[in-house]
C-alpha cells in the first residue's frame, strides 16, 4: 500500500531512494508542514556535510598520516627496557675458562639528587659510609668532556637521565646500610653491575684477551640501553676483536606505560641471546710457563744490571699459526676494569715512568729484530750468489766506505761456513754480502726500484706489514727499502734541513751533537738515499728495521715449515656457554714461499747448532735436543745509548701429534739475546716438551 | 504482530547494530581490567533499553500525548533530585543518583522528557505566515530553559549542549522566525565568550575546550587524552589491529575509553572501515529519524523526530569530533554505543517514540 502514498515525481526531492520522503499533499495545516519537511531536508543536509567532514577526518588520520600514527603510537605508549645479554666467555683450547662472568656491587646516585645543591655533601657521606675518599665518588659522577670531568673512561658517559655510578665493589653489608636509610642517603641506590672475572691468568693475558668499559656516546652503532645499565663493550684484544661474537643481543622488554610514566603492562618481550664463547688456541700450561719465565727472566736480568723494561713471549703452533701463548710484561690485573676503573687506577696504568701495561707490546710495538733477521738474510744472500757450501771469512770487523763495521764484542772467528756463521751469529760475513749487494744494485747512485735482496725477501717473510693476527692494534713494523726511504725523506725533508742549520745545541755532548748535526746534514740533501751502513746494518737486522715479536715468530714458523707463512690466530672457534653449537672459524690460508733447498738445510744446521753450541747453548744446557730439536737464532739489537735489546726467536719440537712450535722472547733493553731471551726461551720450550711427552 | 509490522526495520537494525558494535567494543576495552564484565552489563542494558522501546511503541497515541506533562515533571524532578544530598558528583560534575547496584543519570532522562514537552507544545500553537507566535516561542523557551539551567548547575556543559541543540533544531522544525534565529545564535556566542572570560563554565570544562584548541597546553590532563585518542585512531590502518589486540587500547592508555572514547576502539581496532560504519550507522539513524519526521502528518511527530535527530546528531558529532580531535572534549556518550545505563536506555526510547510517530503516520494512512 505504502506505494500509492508515495509523492508525485515532482515532489520528490534529491536525496536517493532510499531516503525519499513520501509528499502526499500537505498536512493539516497546509503550508506550516511543507516548511517543517523543509526544514527537516535542511537538518538532513546538515547531517551530509558534518558525515563528509567526519569522514575526511578519518581518512586524514588513519589513511593519510596513518603509519605515522602508529610510529608515534607505539613510541608514546612504551617504554623499552634493554635486558643485557649474557657476555660470552674466552676459553683455552682445552676448555679452560680464561675470562668468566661475574657481578659486583656499584653505587648509583639519581641526576635529580647529583642537581641538588647539597650533592657534595651528600656524597661526602657516602664515601665517609663506605670508607672511599669523596673526591674519586665525585670524579666519577662529571660528565665526561665537562669542566673538572675525569678523562675517559673514569668519567661518567651514560645518559643524562640515568643514575650515575659513583662507586664500585662496594662492601654489599656497607652499600644495604645506606638503603636502609634512604632519608639520609636520597637518590642513592645500588645495582649490581656484570664484570669479568679473570682467574688466575689475567695478568699474564691481560693484553691478549683485553678489556670493557661502557659504551659511550660515540659508540654510535650500539644502542645504550637507556635503564641504567651499561653496556659494556670490548676495547682492545680479543675482547674487542670478536666483541659482536661475545655480546650476544640484547633482550628488550616493552612495557606499557600510563600517563603518569608507571608501567602497566608487559607488551613485547625479546628475550636476550646470550654471547656465545670464544674458544682461543692458548694453552694454559704453557701460557703460564710463558708469563712465569718472562716474570724471572725480567727480574735475573735486572739483578744483573740491564734495565729489562719490559718484554713478550709468544709462542705459535708453526703449522696453523695458532697463538699457543702469548704474553707481556708490565702488566696489570684486569679486573681494574670492572664496575668502572677509578681514577688512582686508571692513572697508575697510564704512568708514563713504566712502560704502557696496556699496550701488547707483543704484536702492538716493534724494534729491530737485531740477529734473529740473519735467517731472512742469507736467503737474500742465496739470492745474489753467495754459495750455500761455501767457506767466508769473519774478521771483527769490516771496513765499509769510511766506517769501521764491527762484530758484537769484536769477536773475529777466522773463515767458517754458513753454518758456523749462524752459531756464532757472526756479523761481518753478512756486512760483506750485504755491501756487495748494494754496491751492484748502484750504490748510492742506485735508483728507486733498484733490486733489494734483503728488503724483498724480508717483505716475502713478513715483515713490514701487519701478519693479521685476529687482535686489534697490530703494528706493521717496518722494512726501510728505497721506496720507502724516499717517501720518508719527502715527509722529513723541512725537519731535517733546519736541524742541519741550528744543530743541536741542546745536547751536552759535543760529539753526539756535531754527529747528529752530520746526519740531519746528509738527511736534508740526500736523506733518500739507501747508504752502505743502511744496506749492512739491514742484513742483521739493525738499523731503521723494525719487526714485532709476532712478525718473528711467523717468520719462524715459515722456517719450520719450508717457507709457509702462516696468519697467527688466538681464536679457534665459538660455542654456546654448554659447549653445544661449537662452530670452528676457518682458519686463513698460509702462505708458501719456494726457499733456496741449499741453503734452507745450511740454515737448519746453523739455527740448530746455536741451540746446541752456540749462541744460546748455555740457555740449553740439560735440554734433551736429541728428542726434541730445537732450532733457534739470538738476537742483541744495540740502541744508541740504550741498553741493548735481547731476542730469542726458536722452533722445533716435533712431538708425537706432529707439531711443531715456534717461540719467540723479546726483552726490551734486556741485554744479550743469549743471555736473557734464550733461558726465558727454554723455560716455554720445556713446558712445551712436557705437554709433548 | 500488528505493532512490528508498523515498525521502521531501518532503524531498529541500525540501533540495534550499534548496541551491538558498542558491547564488543566496550568489552574488548575493558577486557584487560574488567573481564567480560563490562560486556555482560552492556548487553543487559541494551536488552532493557530494547524493552522500553518496545513499551513505548506501543503507546497509543493520545496516551502518549497525554503523558507528556507527566514525563518532563519527572524529568525536571530527576534533575532537581541529582543536585539534592541524593546526587553524587563524579569528575567534577553532580550528574548521577547512586542506587544500589546502578546508576541514573536524570540528564538522559530529561532529554526524553524535552522532546515531547517541545513537541506538545510548539505542536499545538498558531502560525503567522509559517512562523510561530512570539508567545509559543516563550512557552518553547520555557520549557528548554528549565532542565537547562539544572543541567549547567552540575555542571554537564555536554548534556547542556545536547539539551541546547534539541531545543534549535525543535524550534527549527516547529518555525521561527529568521530573526529570532539570529538573536539566538547572537546569544550563543556572547554565552561562548562569557564562558571563556568569566567564571561560568567550571575550570575542567576550560581546560577540556582548550586542549582540544592545543593537546600541548595539557599534556597529562585531558591534552593526553586527546593525543592518545588521536593517536589510537590513526594506528588502525584500512582494517585496524583486530578486535581485542588495539595496542592503545588493550595497554590501557585512554581513560574513560568504553564511554565517552569507545570511538576510537573502533578506529583502532576495526580501523577505517569500522570507523567508517559506525559514523555511517549513527547517520542513517538521524537521516532515518527525520524521514520519519518529514513523513509524519501532525506537528507533534514531525517537531519531536526533529528534536530526537538534533539530539542524536549533536552527540554523534560531538563524541566522534572530540574522538577524531575536530571538537572539543565535552562529557557526551555516542548514542547506542557508549557504555551507560541511563544513555542507553534514553536514546532507545528515543526510538521508541519514533517508531511511535512512525506506526501512528503508517495506521492513519492504511
Amino acid at each position: 500500500m505504502t506505494r500509492l502514498h508515495r509523492g508525485t515525481p515532482r515532489e520528490r526531492r534529491p536525496f536517493g531512494p532510499f531516503l525519499v520522503p513520501s509528499f502526499r499533499g500537505a498536512g493539516s495545516r497546509g503550508g506550516r508542514g511543507t516548511s517543517g519537511r523543509a526544514r527537516l531536508l535542511v537538518m538532513a543536509l546538515v547531517v551530509a556535510l558534518v558525515a563528509t567532514v567526519m569522514v575526511g577526518r578519518l581518512v586524514q588520520l588513519q589513511i593519510v598520516d596513518g603509519a605515522e600514527n602508529a610510529r608515534a603510537a607505539a613510541d608514546i605508549n612504551t617504554r623499552h627496557v634493554v635486558v643485557p645479554a649474557q657476555r660470552g666467555r674466552i676459553l683455552a683450547a682445552d676448555g679452560t675458562v680464561l675470562v668468566g662472568n661475574g657481578s659486583t656491587t656499584t653505587l648509583t646516585i639519581s641526576p635529580q639528587a647529583l642537581a641538588r645543591d647539597d650533592a657534595p655533601k651528600l656524597l661526602a657521606r657516602v664515601a665517609s659510609a663506605i670508607g672511599r675518599e669523596p673526591q674519586s665518588l665525585m670524579a666519577r659522577t662529571k660528565a665526561c668532556g665537562t669542566e673538572g670531568a675525569a678523562p675517559s673512561p673514569v668519567c661518567f658517559a651514560g645518559h643524562p637521565f640515568e643514575p650515575v655510578p659513583i662507586a664500585s665493589d662496594v662492601d654489599a653489608s656497607a652499600a644495604n646500610a645506606l638503603l636502609e636509610r634512604p632519608e639520609a642517603y636520597p637518590g642513592i641506590a645500588v645495582r649490581p653491575a656484570a664484570t669479568r672475572t679473570y682467574g688466575s691468568r689475567g695478568d699474564s693475558l691481560a693484553q691478549v684477551a683485553g678489556y670493557l668499559t661502557a659504551a659511550t656516546a660515540d659508540d654510535t652503532d650500539v644502542a645504550t640501553s637507556g635503564s641504567g645499565v651499561p653496556t659494556l663493550l670490548g676495547r682492545t684484544g680479543v675482547e674487542k676483536q670478536y666483541d659482536a661474537v661475545l655480546r650476544g643481543r640484547d633482550g628488550k622488554r616493552s612495557t606499557a606505560i600510563g600517563p603518569d610514566g608507571t608501567a602497566q603492562r608487559q607488551v613485547a618481550d625479546v628475550p636476550p641471546v646470550a654471547g656465545q664463547d670464544v674458544v682461543t688456541s692458548i694453552r694454559p700450561a704453557v701460557q703460564d710457563a710463558a708469563a712465569k719465565a718472562l716474570a724471572d727472566g725480567i727480574a735475573a736480568a735486572r739483578e744483573r744490571g740491564q734495565k729489562a723494561g719490559s718484554g713478550s713471549v709468544v709462542v705459535l703452533e708453526a703449522n696453523s699459526g695458532n697463538v699457543v701463548a702469548m704474553t707481556n710484561q708490565p702488566t696489570y690485573d684486569p679486573s681494574v676494569w670492572n664496575g668502572g676503573v677509578t681514577q688512582a687506577e686508571y692513572d697508575s696504568l697510564l704512568d708514563t715512568r713504566a712502560a704502557d701495561p696496556l699496550t701488547n707490546r707483543a704484536m702492538s710495538v716493534a724494534g729491530p729484530p737485531a740477529s734473529t733477521f740473519k735467517a731472512f738474510s742469507l736467503f737474500a744472500a742465496a739470492q745474489t750468489g753467495v754459495d750455500p757450501n761455501g767457506s767466508y771469512s769473519c774478521p771483527s770487523s769490516v771496513m765499509i766506505g769510511n766506517r769501521s763495521y764491527s762484530n758484537f764484542e769484536s769477536q773475529a772467528h777466522g773463515t767458517i761456513d754458513i753454518p758456523k756463521a749462524l752459531e756464532v751469529s757472526c756479523d761481518t760475513v753478512f756486512y760483506r754480502w750485504a755491501y756487495d749487494a748494494w754496491v751492484k744494485a748502484g750504490g748510492v747512485k742506485a735508483s728507486t726500484d733498484a733490486p733489494d735482496p734483503y728488503a724483498s725477501v724480508a717483505r716475502e717473510f713478513g715483515y713490514g706489514a701487519r701478519t693479521g693476527v685476529d687482535l686489534p692494534a697490530e703494528a706493521s713494523g717496518s722494512i726501510p727499502d728505497r721506496a720507502t726511504k724516499r717517501r720518508e725523506w719527502e715527509a722529513t725533508k723541512a725537519a731535517s734541513c733546519r736541524r742541519a742549520k741550528s744543530g743541536y745545541p741542546e745536547i751536552a755532548d759535543k760529539d753526539r751533537a756535531s754527529y747528529l748535526t752530520q746526519v740531519a746534514k746528509e738527511n736534508c740533501t740526500s736523506g733518500y738515499v739507501v747508504r752502505a751502513g743502511d744496506a749492512v746494518n739491514f742484513a742483521i737486522g739493525q738499523g731503521d728495521v723494525a719487526a714485532t715479536p709476532m712478525q718473528v715468530a711467523t717468520s719462524f714458523a715459515a722456517l719450520a715449515t719450508n717457507g709457509r707463512v702462516p696468519t697467527p690466530r688466538v681464536a679457534v672457534a665459538t660455542a654456546r656457554s654448554d659447549g653445544s653449537a661449537r662452530t670452528a672459524l676457518a682458519s686463513p690460508e698460509a702462505r708458501a714461499l719456494s726457499l733456496d733447498a741449499r741453503m734452507y738445510a745450511r740454515e737448519l744446521e746453523g739455527l740448530k747448532r746455536a741451540v746446541s753450541t752456540g749462541t744460546a747453548s748455555e740457555a740449553f744446557r740439560g735440554f734433551d735436543l736429541d728428542a726434541h730439536a730445537v732450532y733457534g737464532k739470538t738476537g742483541t739489537a744495540e740502541v744508541y745509548g740504550k741498553h741493548a735489546t735481547a731476542w730469542f726467536a726458536s722452533f722445533g719440537g716435533a712431538d708425537e701429534d706432529g707439531k711443531r712450535y715456534v717461540v719467540v722472547v723479546r726483552v726490551d733493553e734486556g741485554g744479550e739475546g743469549g743471555r736473557t731471551a734464550a733461558p726465558i726461551a727454554r723455560s716455554v720450550w720445556d713446558a712445551l716438551v712436557r705437554r709433548s711427552r | 504482530m500488528r505493532d512490528l509490522a508498523h515498525l521502521d526495520l531501518g532503524l531498529l537494525v541500525a540501533a540495534a547494530g550499534l548496541s551491538l558494535l558498542g558491547i564488543l567494543l566496550t568489552w574488548s576495552a575493558t577486557t584487560a581490567t574488567s573481564g567480560s564484565s563490562f560486556a555482560v552489563r552492556g548487553a543487559l542494558n541494551v536488552a532493557v533499553g530494547m524493552a522500553l522501546a518496545f513499551a513505548v511503541l506501543r503507546l497509543d497515541a493520545r496516551t502518549l500525548r497525554a503523558a507528556v506533562p507527566l514525563a518532563y515533571l519527572a524529568g525536571v524532578l530527576g534533575l532537581l533530585a541529582v543536585l539534592s544530598p541524593l546526587g553524587s558528583t563524579i569528575n567534577g560534575s553532580r550528574s548521577w543518583i547512586e542506587l544500589p547496584g546502578f546508576s541514573v543519570q536524570p540528564a538522559e532522562i530529561a532529554k526524553v522528557a524535552l522532546g515531547l514537552a517541545l513537541a506538545s507544545a510548539l505542536a499545538d500553537t498558531d502560525q503567522v505566515r509559517g512562523a510561530l507566535a512570539r508567545r509559543d516561542v516563550r512557552v518553547g523557551l520555557g520549557l528548554a530553559a528549565v532542565p537547562l539551567a539544572l543541567i549547567m548547575a552540575q555542571p554537564d556543559l555536554g548534556s547542556a549542549l545536547v539539551v541546547t541543540a534539541m531545543a534549535v533544531s525543535a524550534f527549527a522544525v516547529a518555525g521561527l522566525r529568521a530573526r529570532v534565529f539570529a538573536w539566538l545564535f547572537a546569544a550563543a556566542v556572547a554565552v561562548a565568550v562569557l564562558a571563556f572570560t568569566t567564571p561560568l563554565l567550571a575550570q575542567y570544562q576550560r581546560d577540556r575546550l582548550l586542549a582540544f584548541w592545543r593537546p600541548e597546553a595539557d599534556p597529562s590532563g585531558i591534552g593526553y587524552q586527546v593525543a592518545q585518542v588521536k593517536l589510537a585512531i590513526g594506528s588502525g590502518g584500512w582494517f585496524g589491529q583486530g578486535l581485542f589486540e588495539g595496542r592503545s587500547t588493550q595497554g590501557g592508555f585512554i581513560p574513560f575509553q568504553y564511554t565517552d572514547f569507545v570511538f576510537s576502539v573502533a578506529g583502532e581496532e576495526l580501523g577505517f572501515v569500522g570507523a567508517l560504519g559506525i559514523v555511517a550507522l549513527e547517520m542513517f539513524v538521524v537521516v532515518r529519524t527525520l524521514v520519519i519526521g518529514i513523513r509524519s502528518r501532525d506537528a507533534f511527530g514531525r517537531i519531536l523526530c526533529g528534536a530526537i535527530a538534533g539530539w542524536f546528531l549533536f552527540q554523534s558529532v560531538e563524541n566522534i569530533g572530540m574522538n577524531l580531535g575536530l571538537m572539543p572534549v565535552t562529557g557526551v556518550p555516542l548514542p547506542f554505543v557508549s557504555y551507560g545505563g541511563s544513555s542507553m536506555f534514553s536514546c532507545w526510547i528515543a526510538v521508541g517514540l519514533v517508531g511511535n510517530v512512525h506506526a501512528a503516520s503508517r495506521r492513519r494512512i492504511s
